[in-house]
């Protein structure tokens, strides 16, 4: 899909959430030795509303929140200019589960080594904490990012990894082009430090031995005429295409960035200065592709 | 921009695995709900559900299972001797679907844990520990072949109605000319039941299911959980009506909004799902007192039924009193991700015949809902437009407009 109607879709910014190795290993590209990437978390507080929502926050909503209000800050909008007509566009990595719950639930839910339901409606339902239901719905670090930046038009919320990203993206895109929204808040979010996602990357990728950063990434989109100062466009999107492919694509490296992956890579291309950037992806038998100008 | 048609629709429900009997139970305002006998509820307060029932099921996650058998309803029904797959061999197709959370085994992560949260060596299985949300489409991917990946929408309660409001678009822009979309879910088990109870969500009328979800009524205590499936076949009208496809109705609006407002509950004054509702009237390009029907979402908690009741008010004005407004989780339950799917099938359904639905359960209306929520009867109604709303956990909302195919021809 390149842009038909000759509309510039420029990012006014960016931020992204992830730990200092994973931003060196973005930067300099240097992946060959990696074997772990530490877990990576933190405490948006700065771009919250109202401080007490943070016991309602999984780490999946505090990066998000955290990346989406570096991205916002730098595109120079407020709440205000976010309340109508700005859409949040964003892919959820696979759903994480924390040791501690896990611990809590299966340690309080067993009869002589085995699952007791009987055990699990008494003893287990009575200490497991309310707010983990919160924790485990995916559409939550939407939740949080409308809650905490006045975000009340439209969403397009995705899962679990890349080409989700890039369907997201395209929405974005089409939603600037038909005027339905005036700012487009994309991005990406996903808790990989975990010992779920970890076993469901065993299960769908065997052998490869896979690196698991926590990542998130989030980019400001607006239309190029609406940018108010150059100072404000940091990059142009020029083709976002996705088609069907006999190619199968290895992977390069061995770290999995998550959903967020193409922005990050966006990000990263800004932040290193080159002059253009692009990302490519396969997956299933379809090619995915994007391409930008660094300004 | 081009005009959108449904063509084809699936469904698998706590009222029956055929449009036909599930229009009829709907009609006859039944109760699918009944006491959870899928696993033993034990002591969790809430004990009842809207369960389905499959012949045999291929996975452990039900929701594999309703999908693939709603989709294939779905084609079969716009396929109609139109061979609808090969007509748009060559076109650009796709897949959208609102889709549920992972399913996780409670007897598997009890073995995990207690083995070091490592995994046994002799366990291969793809669903041990979590079936993947995503292996769902992946299963469905391989059945049918679409020229464009799947669109995942997991927007909780509103999933399914974003999955077919976004095929809407698509097709709207030219974008693509077919499109399968839906929603598919299963909660039924103990985390899913567990994790809304511990939220004091569920009703807890368990001596008496059938009467357990109520929505509008000033004794509802909580949505009952259901499961199932829905899916419906969307085209472009100019190609639908060049192979000669049964068409059901045109989808002509579509839009969602935040909140904003709270974790779990509704903006007191109704104001996101108002905005949603009235993006879908006006992309739909009619004014609002058009609408001759509106399936709500209708959840039978104490705090959606009024508030959206007062939307409803400031959509429609005057005119709110004298439209009729129904709740098919009155018959169901709350079907999450695959709810907004499901309840667009029974509204196309029922408005095909010129019917709405009752709202069952309605003995004693709450104060704060006096609209006509058709208690009890089905009736006949002229339908021309009609606009089904879908509202989640964390104030997200989703509203669709439909108009019954035949004037608009």
């Amino acid at each position: 899909m390149r842009f038909k109607n000759g509309n510039s879709i420029a990012v006014t910014g960016y931020g992204w959430e992830v730990s200092p190795e994973t931003v060196s290993y973005l930067i300099h590209g240097n992946t060959e030795n990696i074997s772990v990437v530490p877990g990576h978390d933190c405490r948006p507080l700065e771009y919250l509303k109202v401080r007490k929502t943070l016991k309602f926050m999984a780490k999946q909503d505090r990066l998000s929140v955290a990346a989406a209000g570096k991205a916002i800050k730098m595109a120079g909008l407020n709440n205000d200019d976010l309340w109508d007509k700005t859409g949040v566009y964003m892919s959820v990595g696979y759903i994480p589960f924390s040791l501690d719950d896990a611990d809590m639930i299966a340690c309080n839910s067993q009869k002589n080594n085995q699952f007791s339901m009987d055990a699990f409606a008494t003893t287990g339902y009575e200490n497991v904490n309310p707010l983990l239901t919160f924790a485990c719905l995916p559409n939550m670090p939407a939740y949080h990012l409308s809650a905490n930046f006045d975000i009340h038009d439209e969403y397009y919320v995705t899962y679990p990894e890349t080409p989700e990203m890039y369907i997201a993206l395209q929405e974005a895109v089409a939603a600037l082009n038909e005027k339905r929204i005036d700012v487009a808040l994309v991005g990406g979010v996903a808790d990989q430090d975990n010992f779920l996602v970890k076993n469901h990357y065993e299960k769908t990728r065997p052998g490869q031995d896979l690196v698991l950063p926590d990542t998130a990434g989030f980019i400001v989109l607006q239309r190029g005429d609406d940018v108010p100062t150059a100072q404000y466009t940091h990059a142009v999107i020029n083709e976002i295409s996705i088609s069907k492919t006999n190619k199968i694509a290895l992977p390069e490296s061995k770290i999995n960035w998550g959903a967020p992956e193409l922005i990050l890579y966006i990000i990263s291309s800004v932040e290193n200065k080159r002059r253009v950037g692009e990302h490519e992806y396969s997956k299933n038998g379809f090619r995915y592709y994007c391409h930008w100008e660094v300004t | 921009m081009n005009r959108v048609a449904v063509t084809g629709l699936g469904v698998i429900s706590p009222l029956g695995n055929s449009t036909e009997e599930f229009r009829n139970k709907l009609l006859k305002g039944e109760s699918g709900i009944k006491y959870i006998n899928i696993f033993d509820p034990n002591n969790l307060p809430s004990k009842i559900a809207g369960q389905c029932h499959l012949e045999k099921y291929d996975y452990k996650d039900r929701k594999i299972d309703f999908a693939l058998e709603a989709a294939k309803a779905a084609i079969e029904d716009a396929e109609d001797n139109s061979g609808l797959l090969s007509f748009y061999a060559a076109e650009k197709t796709a897949f959208s679907i609102g889709i549920g959370l992972e399913l996780f085994d409670m007897h598997d992560m009890v073995q995990h844990v207690n083995n070091n949260y490592q995994k046994p060596a002799h366990e291969n299985r793809i669903d041990y520990l979590q079936t993947p949300g995503d292996f769902c489409i992946d299963v469905l991917m391989r059945r049918y072949q679409f020229s464009l990946p799947p669109a995942i929408h997991i927007s909780a309660c509103a999933a399914g109605t974003d999955a077919i409001g976004h095929a809407f678009l698509k097709i709207k822009r030219g974008e693509i000319k077919m499109a399968l979309t839906g929603g598919t879910d299963s909660m039924i088990n103990p985390l899913g039941l567990g994790g809304f109870c511990k939220l004091n969500a569920l009703s807890t009328a368990n001596e008496t299911p059938e009467k357990a979800s109520r929505p509008f009524d000033s004794n509802r205590d909580g949505f009952v959980l259901g499961e199932g499936a829905g899916m419906l076949v969307l085209e472009e009208l100019e190609s639908a009506l060049k192979r000669g496809a049964n068409i059901y109705a045109e989808v002509t609006g579509y839009g969602n909004s935040f909140d904003a407002y709270s974790i779990s509950e509704p903006h007191p004054e109704g104001e996101g799902a108002l905005r949603a509702m009235r993006k879908a009237v006006v992309m739909s390009n009619i004014r609002p007192e058009q609408i001759s029907y509106i399936n709500a979402h209708g959840t039978s908690t104490p705090k959606n039924d009024p508030v959206e009741t007062l939307a409803i008010k400031k959509l429609l004005g005057d005119c709110a009193y004298d439209i009729p407004v129904s709740s098919t989780k009155s018959m169901i339950g709350h079907l999450i991700s695959a709810a907004g799917a499901v309840e667009a099938v029974a509204t196309i359904l029922c408005a095909e015949q010129n019917m709405v639905h009752p709202t069952i359960n309605l003995d004693n209306p709450d104060s704060d809902c006096d609209l006509d929520y058709v208690p009890h009867e089905a009736r006949e109604v002229n339908i021309d437009y009609f606009l089904s709303s879908s509202f989640a956990f964390g104030g997200m909302n989703s509203s669709i407009v439909f108009r019954k195919w035949g004037d608009n021809a």
